[in-house]
C-alpha cells in the first residue's frame, strides 16, 4: 500500500498532554501574555522586560538544545535512542515563536539595553540598535532556518516510515511532508545526503550565532564588562539545559506515549552520561572564565562577579546555581543506577533546569536592576508561566503532528527471546 | 573452578542459536559460562547477564585518589615553599583545581586501564586451550564448565540449540613458569611503585627556605672566595694569608710615586685616621672609646714589619682592628702602605 493511500484510516496515537492540562496551558499562556502587555508599558516595565529577556534566552536555548542534540545524534550516526532523538526534535517547534519574540525585543530596547540611552563611544560601532538587531536577526534566521530544514528532512523520512511500517494516521500539517514522496528507500537516501551537509553547518552556525546572542543580549547588558569566553559558555550551557529538558521529556513521554520499549534503562543511562558530561563541560567553561578574572583581579572584570557572588540580594541565588546545576548533579550522576532510573533522573534534570533558569536570571537581571529588593514576584512568575505554556503547547502540537516513529535508525535486536519483562530492555524489532 | 569440573565447548554459526543456548544453560543452572565472539554483541553481554563489571570501581577509586593527590600536592608544596605570588593567598584553591582536575582524570584513566587489564587477565601469553581460530572469523564459541554428572545434560542442551560442534576440552593447563615469574616481577614493580608514591610526600619537604638571609651569595664584611694559591693579588679576589707567610712572600708591587703616596693619604684619612689618628700614633678620635688602644704605627715594632705584613693587616684586620678589604681594593692598600712609610719616616726624623 502506498504512503498516500494509508492516510487517515488507522488508529490515533495517544496524545502527550491530557485535554485538561492543555486547557490549563492555554490559560497560563493567556495570563502570561496579558501580564506582559499590561506591565511592559507601566511603572514595572523594567521587571516585565527583563524577565521577558531571561525567558527568551532560557527557552530559546532549550529549543535550540533539542535540535542540536538531534543533529549531533545524526552526525555521529548514533543508534542508541531514535525515540529520544525524535522527542528532542520536538523542542525545535518553539523556534518560530522564539524568532518572533526576538524582534519583540526591539520594542523594549530602551528599557533593556543601557547603551541605547547612554551609548559608549568606543563601542558604538558595535552596540547600536540597527546593527545589533540586523546581525542577530540574520544570524537567528540562518540558524533557525537550518534547524527547521534539517528537521524537515529528518521528519519526512520518519513520518513516511511511521506510515509505511506502523500505519499511523497523518495530521494535516504532514501533507507538506508527503508532497512529492518518492518512496521510502529513495527518500532515505536523499535525506541522508542532504543531512550530511546540512547538520555540520547547522552545528557550526549554532556555536557562532549563540555566541553572538550571548555577547549581544547578555554580556552587553553590562556594557563595561567583557569576557571572551562568554559566548562559548552561553552556547554550551544552552545545550546543557537542553539535555536536561530532553531527559525530562523522555521520562514523561515514555509512560504517556507507551515508549517503554524504545526508551529504557540503556537510553536513560546514555542520557544521564550526556548530562553528566555537559555538566562538566559547562562548569569548565564557567571556571575558565572565573579563573582568569580571579587571577587578573582587574576591577572592570571582577565587578561582575562580586555583584553576583557577594552582594545581596543576588549572592544566595548565585550560590544556589552552582550547587543545584553543577555540584549536586555531578555528585549524584556519578552513580550508574541513578542515571539508569527515570525515577532519579527526572528530579535531577528538573533541578538542573531550575538551576539554569536562575542562572539565566542572574546573568541578566543584576545588570539592569539597580533598585532595592529582589525583582521576583507575580509578574515574573506569570510571564515565566506564559513562556512555559508556549513551549509546552508548541511541543504538544509537534508531537500530534509527528508521532514518534516506530524505529529511528536500526538498533540491535535484543535476542528475539522472550526472556524477561524488565522495563529497561531495549529490544526494538522492526514491526 | 573446582577440581572435578570439565569444560564443554559448543560452536555456533548463528547468534540466535547461541543466545538460545545461553539462556537454556542459565535456566538449567550453569553459571560458569562464557562466549568467544568475532564481533562484540550487546545481546551476548545481556544474555550472560554478568551485570555491570567491576572496572568502574577502579575508575572511581583512581579518580578520588587523583583528586586527593592533586589537593595534597598543590597545598603541601605551597605550604612548604610559601612564596606569595600575584598577591594571592598561599593556599588559593581556584588555580589548584586545575591540577586537581587533571590528576583526577589521569589517575582515573590509568586506574581504568589497570582495572581492565587485571579483570580480563591481560596480558595473556598463551592462548586458552579451548580457543579456536574460527572464533576470530565467523563462528561463536560457547564454553561452559560443569561437574562430571552434568556433562550429558549440557551436551543435550547445546545440541538441541543447533550447535555446529560440541566438544570436550581438557583443562589440564599447567601454568607456565614464565607467567608466574612475570607476575612476580609485576608484583615487585607495583610494590616499588607504591613505596615511591607513598614516599612522594617527602618531596615537598626537601630543605628549602624562604629566608632570604640564607643564601649562597657573599654577605657584607665577609671574605670573598679564595684566589689561586701562591698568587699575589693586585686587583680582584684575594685569599686570607697568615701574617708570617705574608711578610715573607708579599713584595710591594706599587712604587712610592708621589701620585701613589697622595692617593694613599686620601685613603688613610678616610679609613685609618678615626682610630690611628692623622699622624698614625694611635690617637684618633675613636681611640678613647676602645678597650684595646690602637697601635702606634710609628713605633719601632710597626716600622720593622715588611710591606706585605702591613698590607695584609690592613686587608684582614688585626686583633681588634676590623678588616678593610671591603673599602680598600689591593691597589689602594699598597698606596696606604706607601703613605704610611712616609709618616713613619717623618716620625723617626723628629
Amino acid at each position: 500500500m502506498s504512503y498516500q493511500e494509508r492516510r487517515g484510516e488507522l488508529p490515533v496515537t495517544p496524545r502527550l498532554l491530557p485535554r485538561g492540562l492543555l486547557r490549563l496551558l492555554w490559560v497560563l499562556l493567556g495570563a502570561g501574555v496579558l501580564t506582559f502587555l499590561l506591565e511592559a508599558t507601566g511603572p514595572n516595565r523594567l521587571r516585565a522586560w527583563q524577565i521577558f529577556l531571561v525567558n527568551f534566552l532560557f527557552w530559546s536555548g532549550m529549543a535550540q538544545g533539542g535540535l542540536v542534540f538531534a543533529a549531533v545524534y545524526d552526525v555521529v550516526r548514533a543508534r542508541w535512542g531514535g525515540a529520544v532523538k525524535h522527542l528532542a526534535q520536538g523542542l525545535g517547534a518553539f523556534l518560530p515563536v522564539s524568532f518572533v519574540l526576538f524582534f519583540l525585543l526591539l520594542a523594549g530596547r530602551q528599557v533593556l539595553f543601557p547603551w541605547v540611552n547612554q551609548p559608549i563611544p568606543e563601542k558604538q560601532a558595535w552596540l547600536n540598535t540597527p546593527f545589533l538587531f540586523a546581525r542577530d536577526g540574520i544570524g537567528l534566521s540562518i540558524l533557525y532556518g537550518l534547524g527547521l530544514a534539517s528537521l524537515y528532512y529528518s521528519l519526512r523520512v520518519d513520518l513516511g516510515r511511521s506510515v509505511t511500517h506502523r500505519g499511523d494516521s497523518l495530521p494535516r500539517i504532514s501533507a507538506l511532508f508527503s508532497r512529492g514522496w518518492r518512496g521510502l528507500e529513495e527518500e532515505q537516501r536523499r535525506s541522508r545526503r542532504v543531512l550530511a551537509i546540512l547538520l555540520p553547518i547547522f552545528l557550526f552556525t549554532y556555536a557562532t550565532v549563540f555566541s553572538l546572542i550571548g555577547f549581544d543580549l547578555v554580556m552587553a547588558l553590562d556594557p563595561s564588562w567583557y569576557s571572551t569566553l562568554f559566548g562559548a559558555y552561553f552556547f554550551v550551557s544552552s545545550f546543557y539545559l537542553g539535555l536536561a529538558a530532553i531527559a525530562i521529556i523522555a521520562v514523561l513521554a515514555r509512560r504517556r506515549l507507551g515508549l517503554e520499549e524504545q526508551i529504557g534503562r540503556r537510553q536513560f543511562h546514555d542520557l544521564g552520561k550526556l548530562i553528566f558530561g555537559f555538566c562538566l563541560v559547562a562548569g569548565d567553561f564557567f571556571w575558565s572564565q572565573f579563573v582568569v578574572i580571579w587571577y587578573g583581579n582587574l576591577p572592570e572584570e571582577t565587578a561582575y562577579l562580586i555583584l553576583r557572588g557577594y552582594e545581596m540580594p543576588w549572592a544566595p541565588l548565585t550560590w544556589t546555581v552552582l550547587l543545584v546545576s553543577f555540584i549536586i548533579p555531578f555528585l549524584l550522576l556519578l552513580s550508574r543506577r541513578v542515571k539508569e532510573s527515570p525515577r532519579t533522573l527526572l528530579p535531577i534534570a528538573l533541578l538542573i533546569l531550575i538551576g539554569m533558569w536562575i542562572e539565566r536570571y542572574i546573568l541578566v537581571v543584576p545588570s539592569l536592576w539597580h533598585r532595592t529588593g529582589l525583582p521576583l514576584g507575580w509578574i515574573e512568575l506569570l510571564i515565566t508561566g506564559g513562556f512555559l505554556a508556549a513551549v509546552a503547547l508548541s511541543y504538544s502540537a509537534f508531537l500530534s503532528a509527528f508521532p514518534v516513529p516506530p524505529v529511528s535508525g536500526v538498533s540491535h535486536r535484543s535476542a528475539g527471546l522472550p526472556r524477561s519483562d524488565e522495563p529497561g530492555r531495549s529490544s526494538y524489532t522492526e514491526r | 573452578m573446582s577440581r572435578g569440573s570439565r569444560e564443554l565447548l559448543g560452536i555456533f554459526t548463528h547468534l540466535d542459536a547461541l543466545l538460545q543456548a545461553i539462556h537454556q544453560l542459565r535456566d538449567a543452572g550453569y553459571r560458569d559460562a562464557g562466549v568467544f565472539s568475532p564481533v562484540p554483541r550487546h545481546e551476548v553481554e545481556e544474555a550472560l547477564s554478568r551485570g555491570p563489571g567491576p572496572v568502574r570501581h577502579f575508575t572511581l577509586i583512581g579518580a578520588i585518589l587523583g583528586a586527593t593527590t592533586g589537593f595534597v600536592l598543590t597545598i603541601a608544596t605551597s605550604l612548604h615553599y610559601p612564596l606569595i605570588t600575584g598577591g594571592k593567598p598561599i593556599v588559593s584553591i581556584p588555580p589548584f583545581l586545575v591540577i586537581v582536575f587533571e590528576l583526577t582524570i589521569l589517575f582515573g584513566a590509568l586506574a581504568t586501564i589497570l582495572g581492565m587489564l587485571l579483570n580480563i587477565r591481560l596480558p595473556r601469553l598463551k592462548l586458552r586451550p579451548d580457543y579456536d581460530p574460527r572464533f576470530s572469523e565467523d563462528r561463536f564459541g560457547l564454553w561452559v564448565r560443569c561437574q562430571e554428572d552434568q556433562i550429558e545434560a549440557a551436551q543435550r542442551i547445546l545440541h538441541s540449540c543447533r550447535a555446529d560442534e560440541v566438544s570436550m576440552v581438557s583443562l589440564e593447563e599447567k601454568r607456565p613458569r614464565l607467567r608466574r615469574a612475570g607476575r612476580f616481577i609485576l608484583g615487585v614493580l607495583v610494590i616499588l611503585l607504591g613505596v615511591v608514591v607513598a614516599l612522594a610526600y617527602l618531596l615537598p619537604r626537601l630543605p628549602t627556605t624562604s629566608d632570604m638571609a640564607r643564601q649562597p651569595s657573599i654577605k657584607p664584611q665577609e671574605h670573598p672566595l679564595l684566589p689561586p694559591p701562591n698568587s699575589v693579588p693586585v686587583q680582584g679576589k684575594e685569599r686570607r694569608m697568615e701574617l708570617l707567610e705574608a711578610s715573607e712572600k708579599l713584595r710591594n708591587p706599587v712604587k712610592a710615586t708621589p701620585a701613589s703616596v697622595e692617593h694613599g693619604r686620601e685613603s688613610f684619612q678616610i679609613y685609618c685616621t678615626p682610630c690611628h689618628g692623622p699622624d698614625a700614633k694611635g690617637k684618633g678620635p675613636i681611640a678613647k672609646k676602645l678597650k684595646t688602644p690602637p697601635d702606634n704605627l710609628t713605633e719601632e715594632s710597626a716600622v720593622e714589619q715588611t710591606d706585605g705584613y702591613v698590607y695584609t693587616v690592613i686587608g684582614q684586620g688585626g686583633t681588634t682592628m676590623p678588616p678593610q678589604a671591603e673599602g680598600l681594593p689591593p691597589r689602594d692598600r699598597w698606596d696606604v702602605v706607601n703613605y704610611l712609610r712616609g709618616l713613619q719616616r717623618e716620625a723617626g726624623a723628629r
